[in-house]
């Protein structure tokens, strides 16, 4: 019998139309995501698509959406018996309570995995279809598609199941159903949220019960090469959370199946006590009582009474549903975890300014609130129908508007009680940490205009297909697949905001600039859609389903009925006012203004490669001297450009030809040589070739000028991007002139001389797809022309700079050099800077209405730019300033300036702080609003401000050349010096916590490198690299040969190359110097530290302690030390470890923390294991081998345990 | 169509000399449903205003005409006016003058009968609150729901279900009310009570009732129309129906295993149980013999004679 309960039940659902859209669904979005650089799978471009855990990971993450299908799947077999009152003949036919129950059961789950498997299917096919680089499909292991099949796919889809199968028995309704759903994302989002953090271990992983947090725990530290090649099996956290979710599904499948109601007592249960019993008695009087005259009217008075009326019902409806109050109560608790731990970095957290709550509720809610759109309009939509009473209302006089808008305005009221909600919760956690301003404006403004207006178009869009679709669950789904459709469009090479239904261009908001002039666009976007969806909502008031029709003609016989002579107006001026706006907006966005589409970018690039590498190697002159007038004109977002370029020919031959890169947005005609002739100008990439009549001498001198504006006409979709950003020199201009906090770099704006190399494309899956070779970032160190041109600036050495700045009366404009004078004049604020030394030829043009911090301290001048609203860290920001420049001149050499300026800039897509001359541009993003009122936390406010000043060492003294491992001289050496200021403020230990989190983000982002990883010396630019390595090499450096031996060595090297340039220094230079102060016993180390790719194993096994008699204590520990090295992808060969490594004894830590080090010596170790004999003086607590975690070892925790007695 | 139609609605409006002041009519209506099923053929009946009974077996396509008028499906082919307005083409207006209570309907379990009673108020036009409170009070008086108006729904029994749909049905003075199987559910007092009221109602307006229980018909209804298989096989007032079979009734009394021999050799239009006996009723022009009585022809014999007509083949088929 059991047998044919669950035949039954899979003939039954393969016949719906659910199982069919819900398996196509799966499949195509298997398909599609293979290989198209994946979503949220990330996946770096070395990471083979058909692995085993590239496969089980993208199952993980479509399991979030197999929730819907299953929902139905698994609650229809308990709640449809009922529904439809088949219950009371099943249960009395000869199928047992076992039979019936696990029969339905299994059936579902059955049908679920058919259904879910077909992006099995999807994926394989996926990895067949032709934009798949095929260089990137690996082996193809079985187990790719067996170990998620089995691991991942069955018990997530049981789990769900039997939670989808509990709820339903429990409230027998589908409603029910979705708390599950909803619950499910909850705890997926917050495993994944907390799982950012490595400090959340495999606690956090556990809460997930798709398994995605545990998977993701186990796979942390893996590098490409085992993401590659390792086969997957059952083992580690995954495991256990398989286990533990396997039990609660059994569990609840039991539990239901006791509690499933069977026999008569589900159908008393059912249809309760009908009150007959307490009725009165029908009186005989057949008396007819008089009717008050109530006469109905009709018309626009009585529409939008009953509109207002019908609104009321249908939110009290899914208000009073316990549904809907347990999914708010959900995203609640979602979003108060997330707001309370308002990230900024190393475990800090920031103040809960406004800007940044709503930033966070817009990521953290936005897929509540589109759960809650999906359920709810499916629910009202079908409220009427559900319940039965459809032919009643369907035959009163309400017109199909007010039904329509009714219910239309009761999602809307819905979701603004969503975002009510979050407004509470985000006011609340403001008001609970403190410190900040309520900006309830911003809030209303924000949550209900900016992040709202997407939300009721999605609304309206939903009832729409849910009408078309005619059907509940088919009605979801089609929206669920119209939902992804449009979101993966720009994938599919849609990436104007125009042709994807409800997307708007960026609206970032910015203390400093609030939305700007994005307010703009986004209004014209807001009119364009929702026209849009004011003609979507005429289809819906059309194909209204009222009456019994439901045959496609009729439907549409309905619905020309439906076409009134008013409706039809109305239709034809929507039609016209969405091609308006759309004309409109197409005018302003692709004429007036370009809308970037990467792929585009990317194809110039290639065409700028590809046209002008071969002229790379030409001789060019330098830039010596640089002359500017930047006028800025805020409010206008317009600002005028002049300037001139002294060149030197600083090669020992003639040069005949100059060219010239300029970012083909600037004016072409602004740009004269002198002595020179235009041969060729290519106004798409921005090249300009000149002719030299007389050949410039070895010292000769040019004189380059260029002037161009820049304005911002109309409004565009452009996303901000950062001025260090390549691709800004074939984009428009975005944010380089706000109303408050515009930003000029000179990186991609002003004339470059030659060929840049900067320019050509970056991604290696994109220069493939160009036909171009493999992408050599740096030239290898002997290249005897890279040696001498510097690594952030190929065509300037040391320049001489001055400038003039204008801006409006109330903005301050900065620039790097000295202020020489300032004064106002027509209304206008003029500056002139000045530097006195040679600079390297980067700058910044800034300017807003700032408040100032000036320090003088010991001669020199500290000066903070900063908004006023974020005055929270300047003191500590002038303090970390002094500490550095202190600390830095102590140790490594003197400040070539007597002035550091901080100058803050809004936090568009630039979300940097960066060492240029004298004076560090400061995103508000990076630390203005970083709560650091807690004694304890990482200030990284002090560490980023100590890193941009070492680089007035480190980058603005010397500089790299642009070699391979040219950043470790930069950013390694800016590490290493923020290290030893930061241990001198705030102590090893927080150093050791920092550090920590530097090993987690270095063995995380190996695993995600796209190219190659390479050891230290010789690293290309990949910032895991030289930021996070650098520091655990650096530390480790001063830890085992001394911080004065290091420091003395780095002091060398400034004294060396400090302001060279023929050649610039390599990261040899460094390691020599290095080297020279290191003792022979450590010569391996910096081998293995700078030159290989070294993991140490160390683990304290096992230690034991025995008093001895001369009451000493005598320390016996099991130690294991060994070591390997990696090639580029992560394969690893064991090596010898011939290095000293610590070993420590300790006793308890003082009751106020401080460590009681009993013993602590170097000890070297032949052998994987190593037992050691140690005698400490007094009682030890624990015991560890390199207890502080110096070397890279991917278990640090593992180096240090507690020891105990022996008997 | 080649059925054959006895219409005596002429003769009956005749006798009954009024005048006429609304008149709903319908003309060759004809709906067949996407499954193939003819729920109604060529069905063209005039309802004067009064009671009017739809009487026919189940799935005779009572509903499907009651749905029809109430504007929730369109017919295929035909016209349905009221006072002169188009009721198919002109579904606002038609819903405007509408009462209608379905033959299956649901309410939403967790509201009250006064709650959901207001709601739909304000749905028929009655947007006044004042007067809207006023009706809802004064319709669930009429139903007896007075006393449970605050209870939820879900908590009712069938037949204070039954009665909620026709206070629905009554609000707004509905010009034209139209009730599907509105006695069903209904104990014999409330049915008593509750068709009354539909009685008094009916002086005005034109209240279309369908049901499959004769006796509703006979006693209330002026005038009448039977209906299978969505054909209508008769529609007149029921005296005049009645009138039409004088004198070819015949009833006997037979054995228990005898009726399919008098099948053979009589028409029968019924047989059915009396006091444990089994009695027939056959049709015949003139006294059958045989052992049969005249009898009184009531409105029974004018059901299943035309009900019989339906079955049988039509003539040169």
């Amino acid at each position: 019998m059991l047998r044919h309960v669950i035949a039954f039940e899979i003939r039954f659902q393969l016949r719906r139309p659910v199982f069919w859209l819900a398996a196509a669904f799966f499949f195509v979005a298997a398909l599609s995501t293979v290989g198209q650089g994946g979503i949220e799978l990330g996946g770096a471009a070395n990471l083979d698509l058909s692995s085993p855990f590239m496969t089980t990971r993208l199952l993980m993450f479509m399991t979030l959406f197999s929730l819907f299908a299953t929902a139905a799947f698994a609650a229809g077999p308990v709640v449809r018996d009922f529904e439809t009152g088949m219950a009371s003949l099943m249960f009395t036919t000869r199928v047992g309570k076992f039979d019936y129950v696990i029969g339905r059961f299994v059936g579902a789950f059955v049908i679920a995995v058919f259904a879910f498997s077909a992006s099995l299917v999807g994926h394989y096919v996926g990895l067949l279809m032709p934009w798949v680089n095929p260089d990137r499909i690996g082996t193809l292991y079985l187990n790719a598609y067996w170990f998620p099949f089995w691991a991942v796919l069955l018990p997530n889809l049981f789990i769900s199941a039997a939670v989808f199968f509990a709820i339903a028995t429990r409230f027998r309704s589908f409603a029910g159903t979705y708390i599950g759903a909803v619950a499910f994302v909850v705890l997926y989002t917050i495993s994944g949220g907390l799982l950012g953090d490595y400090q959340f271990g495999n606690l956090v992983s556990m809460i997930d019960p798709f398994g995605a947090g545990a998977f993701a725990s186990d796979t942390r530290y893996w590098s490409v090469y085992e993401k590659n090649n390792e086969l997957l099996s059952l083992t580690g956290s995954l495991a256990l959370n398989r286990a533990i979710w396997m039990v609660v599904g059994v569990a609840l499948l039991v539990w239901s199946y006791f509690s499933f109601p069977f026999g008569t007592e589900a159908l008393e249960k059912k249809q309760r006590r009908p009150d007959d019993a307490s009725e009165p008695a029908p009186d005989d009087r057949n008396e007819v009582l008089e009717m008050p005259a109530a006469v109905p009217e009709h018309g626009a008075r009585a529409s939008w009474i009953q509109f207002l009326d019908s609104t009321f019902w249908e939110v009290r409806n899914v208000v009073r549903k316990p549904a809907f109050l347990v999914i708010l109560a959900l995203s609640v608790v979602n979003l108060t975890s997330n707001t309370l731990a308002l990230g900024g970095r190393f475990g800090t957290t920031i103040y809960p300014v406004t800007r940044a709550v709503l930033e966070l509720i817009d990521r953290s809610y936005a897929a509540f609130i589109f759960l809650i759109i999906l359920i709810y309009s499916t629910e009202i939509v079908w409220r009427e129908r559900s319940a039965g009473i459809s032919p009643i209302v369907d035959s009163t006089p309400v017109p199909n508007g007010v039904l329509l808008w009714s219910k239309m305005a009761a999602l809307f009221v819905t979701v603004g009680l969503m975002l009510m909600t979050t407004l509470v919760v985000g006011v609340g956690v403001q008001l609970y940490r403190g410190g900040v301003d309520l900006q309830i404006p911003l809030y209303l403004a924000d949550l209900f205009v900016i992040q709202g207006w997407p939300f009721y178009l999605a609304c309206v869009l939903v009832v729409f297909l849910q009408i078309l679709a005619n059907g509940r669950y088919s009605g979801m789904l089609l929206a669920l697949v119209a939902i992804s459709f449009i979101t993966v469009l720009p994938r599919l090479g849609v990436e104007h905001q125009l042709y994807q239904y409800g997307a708007f261009p960026p609206t970032p908001y910015s203390d400093l600039n609030g939305y700007g002039h994005f307010l703009e666009a986004f209004a014209w976007f807001g009119a364009y859609w929702s026209f849009a969806a004011g003609l979507l909502a005429i289809g819906v008031i059309l194909f209204w389903p009222r009456g019994t029709e439901t045959g496609l003609r009729q439907r549409l016989a309905v619905a020309r009925q439906n076409l009134s002579p008013r409706l039809r107006w109305v239709l034809v001026a929507l039609c016209l006012g969405f091609l308006g706006t759309g004309v409109f907006i197409d005018y302003n966005t692709n004429k007036l203004n370009q809308h970037v589409r990467l792929a585009d970018i990317w194809d110039l690039q290639a065409d700028y490669e590809r046209k002008y590498r071969r002229f790379e190697a030409l001789p060019m002159p330098r830039i010596v001297e640089v002359s500017t007038n930047v006028a800025l004109h805020p409010d206008a977002r317009r600002a005028e450009v002049e300037g001139r370029y002294i060149l030197e020919n600083k090669t020992s031959s003639d040069i005949k030809a100059v060219h010239v890169s300029l970012t083909p947005k600037a004016d072409p005609d602004g740009l004269s040589l002198s002595g020179g002739r235009l041969v060729e100008h290519d106004g798409k990439l921005g090249y300009f070739r000149y002719d030299l009549a007389v050949p410039l001498k070895p010292g000769g001198r040019l004189e380059l000028d260029f002037s161009f504006a820049i304005s911002n006409p109309g409004f565009s979709t452009a996303d901000p991007v950062s001025p260090l950003d390549t691709s800004g020199y074939f984009r428009g201009w975005t944010t380089e002139v706000v109303e408050n906090g515009s930003m000029l770099f000179n990186v991609y704006s002003f004339p470059r001389i030659g060929f840049q190399p900067a320019l050509r494309v970056g991604p290696e899956d994109e220069r493939r797809k160009r036909g171009l070779p493999p992408l050599e970032l740096l030239a290898p160190q002997d290249d005897a022309r890279a040696l001498r041109t510097s690594l952030v600036y190929n065509d300037a050495d040391w320049v001489k700079f001055e400038t003039a700045i204008s801006t409006s009366a109330d903005q301050t404009a900065i620039a790097p050099g000295y202020l020489k004078d300032s004064w106002v004049e027509n209304g206008r604020r003029f500056f002139r800077y000045e530097s006195e030394t040679p600079i390297v030829n980067l700058f910044s043009f800034q300017s807003a209405r700032y408040a100032v911090e000036r320090v003088e301290k010991d001669g020199l001048n500290i000066e903070v730019f900063y908004h006023p609203d974020h005055h929270f860290n300047v003191d500590r920001m002038v303090e970390a300033v002094d500490r550095s420049i202190g600390y830095f001149s102590r140790n490594f050499g003197p400040y070539q300036f007597r002035q550091a300026r901080i100058v803050e800039f809004p936090g568009y897509a630039l979300n940097f702080a960066a060492g240029f001359p004298n004076t560090v541009p400061f995103s508000e993003r990076k630390g203005f609003v970083a709560d650091l009122r807690k004694e304890d936390d990482i200030d990284y406010v002090f560490y980023v401000i100590a890193h941009e000043l070492a680089h007035q060492w480190w980058g603005n003294q010397v500089m790299p050349a642009a070699v391979k491992g040219a950043s470790a001289l930069t950013e390694t050496l800016a590490q290493y010096s923020a290290l030893m200021v930061m241990e001198e403020a705030f102590g090893k230990h927080q150093m050791r916590r920092f550090l920590r989190f530097e090993l987690d983000s270095y063995l995380t982002g190996r695993g995600d490198e796209g190219r190659e990883e390479f050891p230290l010396a010789g690293v290309e630019l990949q910032p895991y690299i030289h930021y996070r390595k650098g520091s655990l090499v650096m530390y480790a450096l001063q830890h085992h040969i001394g911080k004065e031996a290091v420091n003395r060595a780095l002091s060398k090297f400034l004294w060396r190359f400090a302001f060279r340039s023929d050649p610039y220094p390599t990261s040899r230079d460094l390691i020599a110097a290095l080297r020279a102060e290191a003792g022979p016993e450590y010569q391996e180390l910096i081998t293995d530290l700078w030159e290989k790719i070294a993991f140490y194993e160390l683990e304290m096994v096992d230690g034991v302690y025995r008093p001895t008699a001369d009451g000493r204590y005598r320390v016996t520990l099991a130690l294991q030390a060994g070591k390997s090295y990696s090639d580029g992808s992560g394969l690893e060969v064991p090596a010898d470890l011939s290095i000293p490594v610590d070993v420590g004894v300790f006793g308890r830590r003082s009751p106020d923390g401080v460590e009681d080090v009993l013993y602590f010596e170097k000890h070297l170790f032949a052998g994987d294991r190593t037992t050691l004999e140690i005698t400490v003086d007094r009682e030890p607590h624990t015991a560890g081998i390199d207890p502080y975690h110096t070397l890279i070892d991917r278990n640090p925790d593992d180096n240090r345990k507690q020891i105990d007695a022996a008997d | 169509m080649g059925r054959r139609r006895h219409n005596f609605h002429a003769a009956a409006s005749r006798r009954n000399g009024t005048k006429l002041d609304r008149m709903l009519k319908i003309q060759n209506l004809s709906k067949t449903y996407a499954n193939g099923v003819r729920a109604l053929v060529d069905v063209s009946l005039e309802i004067p205003t009064g009671m009017y009974g739809l009487v026919g077996p189940n799935g005779a396509g009572k509903s499907s005409l009651m749905r029809t008028i109430a504007t929730l499906q369109d017919p295929d082919e035909g016209t349905i006016t009221l006072d002169g307005i188009d009721l198919v083409k002109n579904k606002a207006e038609a819903r405007r003058i509408l009462g209608y209570l379905p033959q299956d309907f649901g309410v939403y379990p967790k509201v009250s009968a006064e709650d959901l009673l207001d709601h739909l108020a304000v749905l028929k036009g009655v947007v006044d609150r004042t007067e809207r409170r006023e009706l809802v009070r004064a319709l669930l008086r009429q139903t007896n729901l007075f006393e449970k108006r605050k209870k939820a729904l879900g908590t009712f029994s069938g037949g204070m279900k039954q009665r909620f749909g026709i206070a629905q049905a009554l609000i707004g003075s509905p010009k034209l009310i139209i009730l599907d199987e509105p006695t069903a559910g209904l104990d014999p007092s409330e049915r008593n009570r509750f068709l009354n009221y539909l009685s008094e109602l009916g002086r005005n307006i034109v209240v279309m009732l369908s049901t499959h229980i004769v006796e509703d018909v006979a006693d209330l209804c002026p005038q009448m129309a039977i209906i299978n298989q969505g054909h209508v096989y008769l529609d007149g007032s029921p005296s005049a129906l009645i009138d039409q079979l004088n004198g070819k009734v015949w009833r006997k009394q037979i054995g228990p295993h005898e009726v399919d021999d008098y099948r053979k050799s009589h028409e029968i239009l019924s047989s059915r149980l009396s006091s444990g006996q089994r009695v027939i009723h056959v049709l015949n022009e003139g006294p059958p013999g045989d052992g049969f009585s005249a009898v009184e022809p009531d409105l029974h014999d004018v059901y299943f004679e035309a009900l019989s007509r339906a079955g049988r083949p039509v003539d040169g088929a």
